[in-house]
This record gives C-alpha cells, sequence and structure tokens, in this order.
C-alpha cells in the first residue's frame, strides 16, 4: 500500500519533481559550485513548464456542456481563488442523427473558503462563465457563404454562459492520498446567451425556464 | 454560514424536480412531453369537419421569440375567432434551440382548436429539422377540412443548400394521386413564399403550375417576411396571402363558405 502511494505521487508530481533528480546528481559531482547560466537556464525552463501541468480534474454532468464531462484544469491565485478548466463533453444523439462531442473552457471564482472540521469545507459561492462549442456539421462557426452577411445574427457552434454554484470540498488526509488530494462535491446553475435574449423580452419565459442544473466531482490533485 | 450549504442543496434539489433544468445541450434534441402534434390535430380536424361543405381557420406565423405576443394571439384566437383550426406557417424558434421549441409549444398548447405547424428557415437551424420532425412531424403534409384540401410544405431550399428535395415535388404528386373524389378545393401553404430568398426559385414556374394542377387551388398561405399582406406573384389570378409576424400582433382568419366564396379577415389582438 505504502509503495502505490509513494508511486502515485511520484507520477502526479512528476514534472516539478523532475529538476529534482538533476540537481542532486550535479551536487554529488561538484559540490558548492555556483550553478553555471545553462544550468539556471535550464531549472528556470523546467519550472515554468512545470506550472502548466495541471493540478485539478473533473467529472461533470449536464450543464448544457454534455451529459458526462471530463474535464482537467488549474487552480491558482495568491489565495486560491481561481480556476480554469477546460472539459471534453459528450452529447447522445437522442432525437438528431449523431452523437456529438463538445469542448468547453471555463473560467470559475471562489472567493471564500469556509472550514468547518480539518477535514471539511464550504465553498459558499462559486461563480463564473464558460464558453462551449459543439462538434458537427449542423453547427457553423462561420456562417456558409450562401447566406447574406448577417442573415442570422450568432454563431450556433457557440454558447457563452454564466454560472453561479457551491461546493462541499473533503479534504484527505496526506496518509491516505492515493491519487487526490480533495475531492469536492459541487452543483452550478447557468444560463446561455441566447436564453437570457429569449427570457428578457418575454414574460412568459420565466427564471426557472433558462435555468441549466450541472453537478459533479472536482478532483484536486495537488 | 455554516448553514448555507444544506439550505442551498435543497433548493437545488427542489428545482431538479420541479423542472426541465437538467439540460444536456441546448442543442441536444431531447425532446420532452407531446410529440407528433400535427397527426393528432389533423385527427381531431377531419373528424370534426368530415362531410361539411365550409371551413373556417385562422393563421399565425413567424412567432419566435415573441412568447408573449404568441401567448396573447393564442387568448385572442380562443375567445374570439371560432374557428375550426389554426395553421401556423413556420419559424416557431429563433435558433433552432430545443427548449424555443418546449416553450412556443407551451403558448400553443393553450389553443383550444386543433393547430398544425409548419417549418420555418429558423426551425432547420442546428438540431432544430429533427426536433420538429419529433415534435410535430414530417414537414411535408396534407389534410382534408370538409371539401378542402390542405397541403402543407417545406419550401426552405436555402437551409439545405438546395441539396434535398424543397419543395418536394415526389410529396405533390403522391398527395395528388391519393386525392379523396370529394375533394371540390384546394389551400396550399408554406413557410417562404416563391422568388423569397428561401425558395427554391429555379423551380418556382413549374412548382406553381404544380399546385395548380389540384381541384380547386383557392389560394396559398406564407409568412416568412413578416409583414401581412398579399400578392399574386405569378399573375395567374392565385393570391398568396403573407401572415405578419406576431410582433404586428395580427392573425388571419378564412371562411371558406358552403357556395364557394372565400371571406378574409386580418385581425388585431
Amino acid at each position: 500500500m505504502k509503495w502505490w502511494i509513494i508511486n502515485a505521487l511520484c507520477w502526479l508530481a512528476a514534472l516539478p519533481a523532475c529538476a529534482a533528480p538533476a540537481a542532486d546528481s550535479l551536487r554529488g559531482d561538484t559540490a558548492q559550485r555556483r550553478p553555471t547560466f545553462y544550468e539556471r537556464r535550464t531549472q528556470h525552463l523546467r519550472s515554468s513548464w512545470a506550472r502548466l501541468v495541471p493540478n485539478m480534474g473533473s467529472i461533470h454532468f449536464y450543464g448544457g456542456v454534455g451529459l458526462v464531462s471530463l474535464g482537467t484544469g488549474w487552480h491558482y491565485g495568491r489565495k486560491d481563488q481561481w480556476e480554469t478548466e477546460v472539459l471534453l463533453g459528450f452529447v447522445p444523439k437522442y432525437e438528431s442523427d449523431h452523437n456529438k462531442a463538445t469542448l468547453t473552457l471555463k473560467q470559475r471564482f471562489v472567493p471564500w473558503r469556509i472550514g468547518l472540521s480539518s477535514r471539511w469545507a464550504v465553498e459558499p459561492l462559486t461563480a463564473g462563465c464558460f464558453v462551449n462549442t459543439i462538434f458537427g456539421e449542423d453547427f457553423w462557426a462561420r456562417q456558409p457563404s450562401r447566406y447574406p452577411k448577417n442573415y442570422y445574427g450568432f454563431i450556433p457552434k457557440l454558447r457563452t454562459s454564466i454560472f453561479i454554484g457551491q461546493r462541499l470540498r473533503y479534504n484527505i488526509p496526506s496518509r491516505n492520498r492515493i491519487f487526490w488530494k480533495s475531492i469536492s462535491a459541487y452543483y452550478e446553475l447557468s444560463t446561455c446567451d441566447l436564453y437570457l435574449i429569449s427570457a428578457l423580452p418575454n414574460r412568459r419565459v420565466r427564471l426557472g425556464d433558462i435555468l441549466t442544473l450541472a453537478f459533479g466531482l472536482r478532483l484536486e490533485i495537488f | 454560514m455554516e448553514n448555507l450549504f444544506p439550505i442551498s442543496v435543497f433548493s437545488a434539489a427542489l428545482l431538479l424536480t420541479g423542472c426541465d433544468v437538467l439540460e444536456v445541450h441546448p442543442y441536444d434534441a431531447h425532446v420532452e412531453g407531446e410529440r407528433h402534434i400535427n397527426a393528432r390535430a389533423v385527427e381531431r380536424i377531419e373528424a370534426a369537419c368530415a362531410g361539411r361543405d365550409s371551413v373556417r381557420f385562422a393563421v399565425v406565423s413567424d412567432t419566435q421569440r415573441w412568447y408573449d405576443e404568441t401567448a396573447a394571439a393564442v387568448a385572442h384566437i380562443n375567445a374570439h375567432a371560432d374557428v375550426d383550426f389554426v395553421i401556423h406557417c413556420g419559424d416557431l424558434t429563433d435558433f433552432g434551440l430545443t427548449r424555443e421549441f418546449e416553450w412556443m409549444r407551451r403558448e400553443l398548447e393553450r389553443l383550444e382548436p386543433p393547430y398544425v405547424c409548419l417549418i420555418g428557415n429558423h426551425d432547420c437551424l442546428g438540431t432544430g429539422g429533427d426536433v420538429f420532425r419529433t415534435m410535430f412531424g414530417d414537414p411535408n403534409f396534407s389534410f382534408d377540412a370538409g371539401d378542402t384540401h390542405f397541403v402543407c410544405l417545406n419550401t426552405n431550399a436555402f437551409e439545405y443548400d438546395y441539396s434535398v428535395a424543397v419543395p418536394d415535388f415526389g410529396f405533390l404528386r403522391d398527395d395528388l394521386e391519393a386525392l379523396g373524389p370529394d375533394t371540390r378545393r384546394t389551400v396550399v401553404a408554406m413557410h417562404a413564399m416563391p422568388f423569397s430568398d428561401q425558395f427554391n426559385n429555379n423551380v418556382a414556374e413549374v412548382f406553381q403550375e404544380k399546385i395548380r394542377t389540384y381541384p380547386g387551388l383557392q389560394f396559398c398561405l406564407c409568412g416568412h417576411q413578416h409583414t401581412t399582406t398579399q400578392f399574386e406573384p405569378f399573375d395567374d389570378g392565385v393570391v398568396y396571402y403573407e401572415c405578419g409576424s406576431a410582433a404586428k400582433r395580427q392573425y388571419l382568419v378564412f371562411t371558406l363558405t358552403a357556395d364557394g366564396g372565400l371571406k378574409y379577415e386580418v385581425v388585431d389582438y
């Protein structure tokens, strides 16, 4: 068991860690020597790229981006209040001809984190926006050339949405970690651009009509 | 602050059970509720009008994203129009989104007379064509109201880049062949009229010749250009009546009388 924990942690920390052995072996050969420009340069390059390693993942259900979506992303910021995520979603065909895939780019703001105990914490508000693109020949990003300019004044392929939500977070004690540092359950209520412009001039389209619910698990790796 | 979370989870659960918030995608074509609306309406119309030699019906069109106006039209038709049925000449949606169809259906379902819907060019966007087919049925269909035959056609050829049989002459041929012997009059309804940007204008004249072979072609119905007007595109005595969009707050009422006469009214609501 212990071996697996070490192994998993090594893998998850793969890129930031890979600079360390190199430095160690150098230190063994030439003790106390100041790193050369080349060494500092490669070290800098490694640590810069290491920051791009995704440090969280997610499993996301519904929410207008797919029946189920798998996400990977980054949490960052001085108070760890920002998150950026990329999700790949699956849309079953239902009454249409094909199953479809979607891709989502999502930005989230998490202003508060309230600890309930050493393990449990509540994030009472998450808010943000996302852009979703759906693949398939029925959805154009640029109006086909046969149409006069601005024949349809919108882009079927691209939806922009805003959302708010909440999360409950469980911090896994370090001795029990296998893959993840923490797991959060969340839900989000969103609405998209076309729903908003449908609801605004119409009393008959109510708030409940334009809301979309999503729920899922956020998995923090490190 | 600690108490907030259970409360909001509870309200989210309420929402979940309360309405259709679990959406896969705005274009998911996941249709819930009423389906095959045209087929059931046709059954009601044919049963109610069987054996009659007069018919009275209303026409609405281009109700996309005008839900309040549509609701007003529905209420007015229910209260004042006294019609056998209602024809919607297409463009129920602006973007072809699945929820738009559901919202528009919610308004139209309040109509007391049976109603049939034609497909508009906006209804073809994204997966809209699939949703239309599921919710309403085949975009080309016909029915008889007493001695009058109604032909409803998809004429949005431009949406398919002219690669699909629109208007479908095969459908017209089969429909003409299947025509009952009692048919005295015919009305042809479509969304986009000949010579409009959506129509396959290469066959506009051929189309007109074909529909003139129907017994007693009375007139044609259309929408698309959002104004209530009438015109005679082929100078052959066949009038096209166009119904304005819901924003114009008008619908049309036609009465085909037993003596072969026609009464045409534009109703403001």
